[in-house]
Order: C-alpha cells, then sequence, then structure tokens
C-alpha cells in the first residue's frame, strides 16, 4: 500500500455574526481501505486502515463528533453547522485506525454586525 | 443435390438460432450462474445484520413522523461515492438534539456506516457527506434524540456499480 497521504483540508467562514449558523466543511485524504478489498495480483485481503473517529472543538469544546466504519467513501468530506458564538479556533480532528491523529484549525471572527 | 433455395437456408438458420436463444434463456431460468447466486445470498445475509442493528438501535421506541429528512440520489452510478445529506427537525436547545445519527447501508457487508453525535452548540443537525453502497438498496437514517424519542428515514438509492466488488 502508498505511504496514507495526511492531507487535510477545513473550510470555515472568517467572520460570523453572534448567532448565524455557519457552515464547516472538512476533507480528510485517505484511502479508507475497507479490510475486505482483495489485492489485485496476490488476491489477498488488503487490511483495514479506516479514519475511525472525527472531532470538531469550538473553543477547546467538543461540539460535533463522529464515529466511522468502512461504509464511508474514499477521501471522507463532511459537511456540518455549528451556531457561531464567540471568535475562536474551530479545531477539526481525525484519528485513523492506527491511532495517527491528525488536526485542522481555522480561527473565525464573531463580530457584531455594525451599522450602515 | 437437394433443393437448396436461399428461402429453405434462411429458414433453417433462424430456426438454430431461436432454439439456441430459447435454450440459453431457460438455463438461466434454472439456474442463476454460481457467482450471482454466491451475490445473493450475501446480500440477504448483509441484509439481517442491518435488521439486527435496526432494531438494536430503535429498541422497541415509536418512531416520530418527520424527525429526520434526508437527501440521497435516485440513482447513483458509481457505489463508491454516494451524496447524502440530512437534517433532523429540531431546536437543538434543551434535550430537544440528536445525540446521534445513524447512518445504514441496508445490504452492505457492514451496514453501520457512520454515526453522527451532536450537541446544542451545532446550532443545526444538517450534515453532508460521502458514502459507499453495496448495491441497489434502502439508505436507512436514524436521528437517536437526547430526550429517547427516535426517528427514521428511508431512502431508495439504485446502485449501479456497488463499491467494494
Amino acid at each position: 500500500m502508498a505511504e496514507p497521504d495526511r492531507r487535510r483540508r477545513l473550510r470555515v467562514p472568517k467572520t460570523a455574526v453572534p448567532g448565524e449558523i455557519i457552515q464547516i466543511k472538512c476533507l480528510a485524504e485517505h484511502v479508507m481501505e475497507s479490510g475486505r478489498r482483495k489485492h489485485p495480483e496476490t488476491g489477498a485481503l488488503v487490511p483495514r486502515f479506516l479514519i475511525k473517529r472525527m472531532e470538531c472543538r469550538y473553543n477547546g469544546t467538543l461540539v460535533f463528533f463522529a464515529d466511522w466504519f468502512n461504509g464511508m467513501s474514499t477521501n471522507p468530506y463532511v459537511a456540518f453547522k455549528l451556531r457561531a458564538a464567540e471568535s475562536a479556533t474551530i479545531e477539526v480532528t481525525w484519528i485513523e485506525d492506527d491511532g495517527t491523529v491528525t488536526t485542522a484549525a481555522r480561527e473565525i471572527e464573531v463580530v457584531e454586525p455594525s451599522d450602515g | 443435390m437437394p433443393n437448396l433455395t436461399r428461402r429453405r437456408v434462411l429458414l433453417g438458420a433462424g430456426v438454430v438460432v431461436l432454439t439456441g436463444t430459447a435454450a440459453r434463456a431457460q438455463e438461466r431460468e434454472l439456474i442463476a450462474p454460481p457467482e450471482v447466486q454466491s451475490h445473493e445470498k450475501e446480500l440477504v445475509e448483509n441484509r439481517a445484520k442491518a435488521e439486527s442493528i435496526l432494531a438494536g438501535i430503535i429498541a422497541g421506541r415509536p418512531l416520530r413522523d418527520g424527525l429526520i429528512s434526508g437527501t440521497t440520489p435516485d440513482i447513483a452510478e458509481d457505489g463508491s461515492a454516494v451524496p447524502v445529506t440530512f437534517k433532523v427537525a429540531c431546536s437543538m436547545s434543551g434535550d430537544d438534539y440528536p445525540h446521534s445519527v445513524h447512518v445504514i447501508g441496508m445490504v452492505n457487508p457492514f451496514p453501520e456506516i457512520a454515526r453522527f453525535h451532536f450537541t446544542p452548540a451545532c446550532g443545526e443537525a444538517e450534515v453532508s457527506f460521502r458514502c459507499r453502497m453495496r448495491a441497489t438498496s434502502d439508505l436507512v437514517l436514524v436521528a437517536d434524540m437526547a430526550d429517547g424519542t427516535v426517528g427514521l428515514s428511508k431512502h431508495f438509492v439504485d446502485v449501479t456499480m456497488g463499491a467494494c466488488s
């Protein structure tokens, strides 16, 4: 198997108004090897290698998380919502079968809309 | 030489072709090729597994109508990346939020595809992602609410080329 790609992408709006529902988009480049696929030449089962968990922290608090199994697609993409409360860091963590943890983080500025 | 006319030759050829086709059709009906048989057997086994997982999540609770809605393609040409979006209709305050949403592929070898967990800080329980589907089947979304209620939505997806085959 090729060296697993660990590129992680995270898209968070730069600014929001308090209470606004914002969309967070993230994508992890990963083979998501299901453990059922046979090697095309040898016929041996390719061992399972997945991202088994994904977590999102807003200002250090766990606000959204997911457990993934072998039905998630290759390069798993997820878009979800958060309520903008304060200017802080939004951090997404991916945990792989072998315990590898990768993280991506973005800052969001939450400000009252200015008049005019 | 017997009178080998053009008409006779054509008629004869037609009969040969017709009987051949009929025989093949009959064979197909009587015995499916072994790979088709084992594929169908696998799907039946997977479905049984999925049903038991589903029953375990719902645990006999009554289902709430319209709690969760989802969007899936009617036809997925590539079963290895089927786009799915779901939304849970709730206020996301108090305990009116989904503790978890289960995604189940009814004929997948490992039926549970994902579990998404929410908190009131999410503001809205709406998620988009891509999943794998083994074959044409239902994709089931179950919203397990923090207040103990449960809702379900079922989406039939026609999968042209299944994943993990």
